[in-house]
Parts: C-alpha cells; structure tokens; sequence
C-alpha cells in the first residue's frame, strides 16, 4: 500500500529532478570564460571556434536529462527541435551535427584525450579531469 | 526522375572509390511513411489520394552515406525511395564537396536545387511540421540537378548568413495527360539567401532556366490528333490569308527552350512556442504554353511540450498564355483551331486555395506522428476539390 501510495505521488512530481549542466573542457584547456552567445552557435554549427580558438563541440544523447536541460537553457530548444534542425543540415550537406557521447563519464574521457574539445555533464559529476567554464540552470 | 551525365558522374566517384573504401563512413536516413484518404467533388482522386485509405503517396525511404576523405574533401551519396514513384530508388545526391575553409564550400555532382525554402529538404518531413509543405508552392518544387553549387555560411554579429549559388540542369520524365513527357531543364542556375537574427528568418532566391519538353507533340487533342497535328495544322494555313500569327503559335507549342524565371521570398518566425512561416513564390515564362504562376502559403504554429497544432492558408493563381491573339478570326478556317488552343492552355492554369489544420506529436526521440486535414478548392479541372485526412510517421535516424 505504501508502495503504491508513493508511485501515485511520483506520478504528479515534476517529470524529472532538474539537472544542473557544467558547460566543461579539460583541465589542460586553454579556455577558462565563455560567452553563452558564442556557445550557442558552436552548438547550432554557426562557428567552429570560442573566441579564437578552434572548438569543437561534443553533445549528450537525447535520452540524458542533462542533453534535454542544455537544449531547454542555452537553445532555447526542446530535444526533437534540436534533431529537426540538424536533420535539415545533414540532408542538405550544410552541416555536421556535435558527436554523441552515452555519459558523462564518456564526455570527460574524450575531454581527457582532445584539450580542443568542450563538452557538458551533470554539474555532479564534475571531476578533477575538467574545468568548469560555466554552470547552467 | 533520370538525370542527365550519369555515366561522367559515376566515373567521377569511381576516382573516389579507392579512399572510400578505407575512410569512416558516416550513414543517416530519413523515414515517411503516410496514408490518406478523400473525398473529391468530382471524379475519384485528390493529390494522388482516393477515396479509400492508400498508403504510397506520401511514404519516402532517404539514406545518405557520406565520408570525408581528408580536411577539405567530402563525398556524399543520398538514394530516395519515392512512394509517390513506385518507390524505384533514384540518386538525389552525388556530389564532392571540396571545403576551402570554414564559411567556403563548392560541391560538383548531383545535389537537390534550393529552389524555395523547404525544397532542399523536401523529403526530410522529420524537418518541418506539416505532412508535406503546401502544394500550391511545393508541387514540384523539389527537384535534384547535376552541376555545381557555392555554398557561403557566416557569423555576422548575431545574425548568420547562408549564401547558395548554383548552375547545372536536370532531365526528369514527368507523367502528364497519359503521356511520358521529358522535361530537360538547362543552364539552370540561381541563387539562395537567407539571414537568421534571433528568431527571425529571411530568405529570397531566384532561378532561371531555359526548358524543353520532348514529348510535348504526343498529348492528345480533339479534332487534330495531339499538339503535334495542331501544329502541322497552323503551319499549314496559308499566310497570306492568316499572316505569321499561326506559324508563331506553331512554334511556341513545340516547347522548345522556353524561359522559366523562378523567384521566391519568405520570413520565418520562431518566437518561443509560437511559429509563422510565410513565403510567396512566382513563375515568370515567355512565350511558351506554360502558364505563369503566382503562389503563396502562411502557417502558424503553437507548441506545447511534445506537441504541435498548426493552421495553414495556400493559394496559387495561375495565368494562362495567350497563344491566338495574334491569329485572325475567320470563320471555318481558324475559329475552331483558335477556340481549342484557347481551350488547351487554360487547363494548364490551375486556380486553388487549400486550408490545412494538422497536428504533430513528438513522441520519442527521432519520430514524430503527424495527422493533418485538408480543405482543397480548385476553381477549374483538371484540378479537382474536396477535403483530405493524411496521417504520417516521419524518422531521422
């Protein structure tokens, strides 16, 4: 019964414990600010770089809370807008979308081996491995 | 659809082939597949749909295979199943593509024309809300071509500029009055902008072409066979008598490399949940027995959470050539040839209007469910009015 009692509960909570994201690079990085303006199109493939240096940009996959939560904060976007945007690229050769990454823990390893690279975790699970550029909520 | 070159085609991505065959090949596909039904006023189809349920008209199966072979040279490779075309695969997209830096590209081969604001993407219908963009401008405004194409893409503060610049030409064979006509479009060249500025999108491009039809002469018409007889008939009517008018007319009717100027401009608003898109298009043709054509479509938007409603208002509005005033009336001798000419062009001038609603769920990620209903009205045949219900599953993967 009270098993029950709390499935019922967790029906009517908010679908999901918002994540805090931790917009990362790693610790070797020669980036330490960014402006979110810049970010955005890095993530919409408008730039390939953060100032002057040349990024590139890893995404989450779109069934991470965290990938949803990025998209919702920084894109002003929700996940199937995002993919719909992409898909009009990729099909008309105008673009390559941000490679995907199962985890955050698979984000901060690529982030280990590429210092060019910049990424986005759980604010949680942030480690010694990354820098933290900014945190979005 | 067969295009023009593909043997040089081939032979220019066989040169390729040694590198593709080593290098990472990255695959997407795109996925529709759509039903529908109608209810006609007249006669028993509507926009390939009949009044019971049939599943071909809208259903498409798109892979892209695309490689890079070093920091500047890319090869793509899109093959479309087309419902609508007894889904025989085509190439629609064959090109390489040589990136000279980050704003800079330049592809050679086969790509689709970026005619209007949906037409490179036409088939991609995960891309945009509706089932399929409005007839009334899209009928037959996606179309593949082989030749080259500039593409410029840059930041300019916050506003992003997309340039694409292209000339080349396509043969596509096109079904029409029971007849395979062969419709070659050369030196077909043109132009695409657009500027993205937060939630605004501008777009205008224009194309020209010169087009001929082969094939044209066999349509049949009453009293003279096809359009090849009327032609042998007016050329045969002494000029003495009905002076050049005739022969004039003869010619225009043999649809030989008649100039097609394309033009379009559209806004785009995506302002949170609300979306409009609005976009007027226009054909312009010299003499030539096609009709100049006048299309416009505004939709709206409103999302909420993995939903989407959206209202829609088409029109096109079609003038057509007038190919007799330039032949005398005189009675028995070309009053009939005058009234059947007259008769034929103005079947090729369709008058519609068409009211959509439709809805689009996003229900798991890469897969969107669409339903929409139609209120067609078409103010002269072969056009023909009613309503439509199409529903729709569309996949990127």
């Amino acid at each position: 019964m009270k098993k029950l009692l709390i499935f019922i509960m967790t029906l009517f909570m908010p679908i999901a414990v918002v994540a805090e994201v931790a917009v990362v690079v790693a610790a070797s990085s020669p980036l330490s600010s960014i402006d979110l303006k810049e970010l955005e199109k890095l993530y919409l493939g408008k730039s390939k770089s953060l100032g002057d240096v040349s990024v590139s940009a890893l995404n989450q996959v779109d069934s991470s809370d965290v990938t949803t939560e990025f998209n919702r904060v920084l894109l002003n976007k929700s996940n199937s807008q995002v993919k719909a945007y992409w898909s009009k690229l990729v099909f008309t050769g105008k673009g390559t979308p941000p490679k995907e990454f199962n985890s955050d823990s698979e984000v901060i390893q690529a982030l280990k081996n590429d210092s060019s690279a910049i990424g986005y975790i759980d604010a949680g699970a942030v480690s010694g491995d990354v820098k933290v550029l900014t945190t979005l909520k | 659809m067969k295009l023009m070159y593909p043997k040089k085609l081939l032979m220019g991505l066989m040169f390729f082939l040694p590198s593709i065959c080593f290098a990472e090949i990255t695959w997407n596909g795109f996925l529709s597949v759509g039903g529908g039904i109608a209810d006609a006023d007249e006669g028993d189809e509507l926009a390939g749909y009949e009044d019971v349920a049939t599943f071909q008209q809208d259903s498409v199966l798109g892979l892209q295979a695309s490689t890079d072979i070093n920091d500047h040279v890319s090869v793509t490779v899109q093959i479309l199943a087309n419902g609508a075309n007894g889904f025989d695969p085509q190439v629609t997209w064959a090109n390489v593509n040589y990136q000279f830096s980050n704003d800079l590209a330049f592809k050679l081969g086969r790509y689709q024309t970026p005619l209007y604001l949906y037409s490179d993407f036409l088939d991609v219908g995960y891309a945009y809300h509706w089932i399929s963009p409005p007839s009334e401008v899209y009928l037959g405004a996606g179309s593949t071509q082989d030749g080259i194409e500039l593409i410029y893409q840059k930041s300019f503060g916050d506003a992003y500029f997309t340039g694409q610049f292209f000339y080349g030409g396509a043969s596509e064979i096109v079904e029409s009055s029971g007849v395979d006509l062969s419709v070659d479009s050369r030196k077909r060249g043109g132009f695409a902008v657009s500027m993205v500025y937060d939630w605004l999108t501008v777009r205008a491009g224009a194309q020209s072409t010169e087009t001929s039809i082969e094939g044209y002469s066999d349509i049949a018409l009453p009293g003279v066979g096809s359009v090849g007889g009327l032609i042998a008939t007016l050329n045969s009517l002494p000029v003495g008598l009905v002076g050049t008018g005739a022969q004039n007319t003869a010619e225009i009717l043999a649809f030989q490399e008649d100039e097609f100027v394309y033009s379009s401009l559209s806004i785009k608003a995506e302002l949170g949940q609300f979306l409009v898109v609005t976009e007027f298009t226009d054909l312009a043709v010299d003499d030539s027995p096609a009709a100049e054509q006048q299309s416009w479509y505004v939709s709206g938007g409103y999302s909420f959470g993995d939903w989407m409603i959206h209202l829609t208002h088409s029109e096109t509005d079609n003038e057509a050539p007038d190919l007799t005033s330039d032949i005398p009336v005189i009675p028995t001798v070309t009053d009939g040839l005058i009234a059947l000419i007259d008769g034929f062009t103005a079947a090729t001038a369709i008058d519609q209007k068409t009211n959509s609603i439709g809805v689009r769920w996003d229900f798991t990620s890469g897969v969107a469910i669409k339903a929409e209903y139609s209120d067609i009205d078409a103010d002269n045949t072969p056009a023909s009015s009613g309503n439509l219900f199409r529903v729709a599953i569309d996949a990127v993967f």
